[in-house]
């Protein structure tokens, strides 16, 4: 009953905090709520964000806005083609020699050992540079020579990309686009945001008032709080029949997928969909998981973990799209 | 099992559930016997269409029975194999009150161990302790929902159909004595006329007219003729124009029926003397003239009937007298010592 109450006090106390960060972040960051709560549910559960939208949405800004509310440090990499993996993990520079004659080597580490890494427009960076964030993003270590170095716990990407500039851009392959928890499509605000952003805007950048709002140690917190809630068997089975549907090939896939999917969901999928659907059960005050939280989370999860055919191409069809259908099918059949 | 999970978990989920899963058994079971109530709506209103149109249902008690005992069999299979497991009644919970899963989590964690159970099973399960006490009074205000909704429809073919089979059908219209026409009542129209006309100018006809002008016509029943006259060589089928057109209206009987029938009506004649189905003996009873009409001395008791016998086309059709011949000649002169007329 006193592990009960305990546990209920927590949840409290994630909420409060989690809306304060919210508040402080709306209020620098204006018209992108949903965008907001994305993001900060990837990084409660401990995933890295792929934000795509047009230039001067705040994609930078929300990166930037976020290592301020969490207190944590923010390094910077804007990607060009003569971008090299070197200068995103680091690398060996020779200091002088030895007092027996050898030369010494140092490691100069490199931005992706701050605990947030922002990685603008990573789609101009060549497939080499890209693939130097693959182990760093998977394993949380990035290997230098013959030394693996371990990036530091709490580790997170905000990488940012533009969909309409397709010259001198290298898209990310899908093994890339799959270590990326959510992908996430800031859109255009409403005129009534851009009013709000107008006012806040005009003076200064909104980002640089924002004041910590829990330190580093209590977001953590809050992150490992996350993994005590309760994902029960038919949650599980819930979030498999969504993460089948989406495979084109295959005796559960959805009609649409068959149709338009050249690629469905892979296992990692899955998993983002629980640990994703964790944190918004937390969120609204819940100890399980239950299918609307699946809901919640199933777009920004599976969007870049499913590739559409040249058919669905040809016809402007938009993942979008095969991803509403795929999950109104999957609310019908439970 | 269940006695353990209502104690390890809370009594409100419990009673929650329990009530959810009844609930969706007597739905289930309602399913089984509005299906049946269909399936036994289309087997009576089969059944009475074959009544109604062929006939021949032996006993129509019996086709009720099968209806009956598909509506009795998806009432049992729907009570036996309909009852659900307490997953689903969790879902169905959760679906029912929006309770995003809660119920279904509440189940597991009260099936699991204590010991194994997470630090947020004693918060999942006190929320659904106090979810599951709102919903039960929900659950109750929603009680008694449905009803007999849907069985409208098949009650009413139901009772159609039960009608149909009520209503006499084929076979026994056929079957009523006094709605089938006799063979006997319908004799050929060669003979009628035949008959008549040598009745009319004979000389019985101006003894009748002295002793009464109410007289009704004589009737001569077609198969009391004696057996020479049948066997006339003029005599043949379709040779008299008359024959032909009674033919053609359909008004000879049946070949090989010789069942006489009680009351039966013969057709309008088309001309002449009608000829009824009344046996020779009736007219050998005291009719209207008074007297009792002498047996013949060769006529037969009993003379065994035969149903078709036209007349030659000579005797029938025309105007002056005909010439008759040698077998009706005797016919007419026997026929009329039975008359008592001495000419």
């Amino acid at each position: 009953m006193t592990e009960s109450l305990d546990f209920a006090h927590e949840i409290g106390a994630f909420r409060r905090d989690l809306e304060r960060i919210e508040a402080a972040l709306t209020a620098a960051i204006v018209g992108q709520d949903e965008l907001l709560r994305e993001v900060l549910t990837a990084f409660l559960a401990g995933g890295h964000v792929l934000l795509e939208g047009l230039p001067g949405l705040g994609k930078t800004q929300l990166a930037k806005g976020l290592a301020r509310v969490i207190g944590e440090t923010l390094a910077r990499v804007q990607c060009t083609p003569d971008l090299m993996p070197s200068d995103i993990v680091g690398s060996e520079i020779l200091t002088g020699e030895k007092g027996d004659g050898a030369r010494d080597l140092r490691f100069r580490p490199g931005p992706i050992f701050a605990p947030l890494v922002l990685v603008d427009e990573i789609n101009r960076a060549t497939p080499r540079t890209q693939s130097a964030l693959l182990e760093a993003m998977q394993e949380r270590q990035v290997t230098v020579g013959a030394q693996r170095r371990p990036l530091p716990p709490r580790f997170w990407v905000v990488a940012t990309q533009n969909p309409i500039e397709l010259e001198g851009t290298y898209p990310l392959p899908e093994a890339q686009l799959d270590r990326f928890f959510f992908k996430c499509c800031v859109p255009y605000p409403d005129p009534s945001a851009l009013l709000g952003i107008a006012d806040v805007s005009l003076d200064a950048e909104p980002v640089e008032g924002i004041e910590p709002v829990v330190g580093p140690a209590r977001f953590a917190e809050m992150a490992e709080l996350a993994r005590e809630i309760l994902v029960s068997e038919s949650v599980k089975r819930d979030a498999i029949a969504l993460v089948l549907a989406t495979q084109p090939r295959g005796a559960n896939g959805s009609p649409l997928a068959s149709r338009y999917l050249r690629h469905g969901a892979s296992p990692r999928g899955l998993q983002t969909l629980l640990r994703a659907a964790r944190v918004r059960a937390l969120a609204d005050g819940r100890g399980h998981v239950g299918p609307d939280d699946l809901t919640r989370v199933a777009r920004p999860a599976l969007r870049h973990r499913v590739l559409l055919n040249p058919e669905a191409e040809i016809e402007g069809i938009r993942i979008d799209d095969v991803l509403e259908e795929i999950l109104a099918a999957w609310q019908r059949s439970r | 099992l269940d006695r353990d999970l209502k104690r390890s978990g809370s009594p409100e989920v419990w009673r929650l559930l329990q009530g959810v899963r009844n609930r969706l058994w007597l739905a289930s079971a309602r399913t089984a016997v509005l299906k049946g109530t269909w399936i036994a709506a289309v087997i009576l209103l089969a059944a009475g269409a074959w009544h109604l149109c062929v006939g021949g249902l032996p006993f129509w008690p019996a086709a009720l029975l099968l209806p009956c005992s598909s509506i009795g069999a998806g009432a049992l299979f729907g009570l036996l194999l309909g009852r659900p497991s307490l997953e689903r009644a969790a879902r169905e919970a959760d679906r029912t009150f929006s309770g995003n899963g809660l119920m279904s989590s509440a189940l597991e964690l009260m099936r699991r161990s204590a010991v194994v159970r997470e630090r947020a099973a004693g918060f999942v399960l006190a929320s659904a302790g106090e979810a599951a006490a709102a919903w039960r009074v929900r659950l109750r205000q929603e009680r008694g929902r449905g009803g007999l909704a849907g069985f409208g429809p098949p009650l009413v073919a139901l009772a159609a159909a039960t009608f149909l089979l009520l209503v006499p059908g084929a076979r026994e219209s056929a079957r009523d004595p006094y709605e089938r026409p006799s063979p006997v009542s319908a004799p050929p129209p060669a003979l009628r006329a035949g008959m008549d006309r040598a009745v009319r100018e004979g000389p019985i006809r101006s003894d009748d007219r002295a002793a009464s002008g109410s007289r009704s016509p004589l009737l001569v029943e077609a198969d009391q003729l004696p057996a020479d006259l049948l066997d006339e060589p003029d005599l043949g089928v379709g040779t008299s124009p008359v024959a032909s057109e009674g033919s053609a209206r359909g008004d000879d009987p049946a070949p090989g029926d010789a069942t006489p029938r009680r009351g039966a009506r013969s057709p309008a004649p088309t001309g002449g003397t009608p000829v009824t189905g009344r046996p020779l003996e009736l007219a050998r009873k005291p009719g209207k003239l008074g007297r009792e009409p002498a047996r013949g001395p060769d006529l037969p008791a009993t003379v065994e009937r035969s149903s078709t016998v036209p007349l030659p086309a000579r005797a029938v059709g025309t105007p002056a007298r005909p010439e008759l011949s040698p077998a009706l000649r005797s016919f007419a002169a026997a026929y009329l010592s039975q008359l008592g007329d001495p000419r």
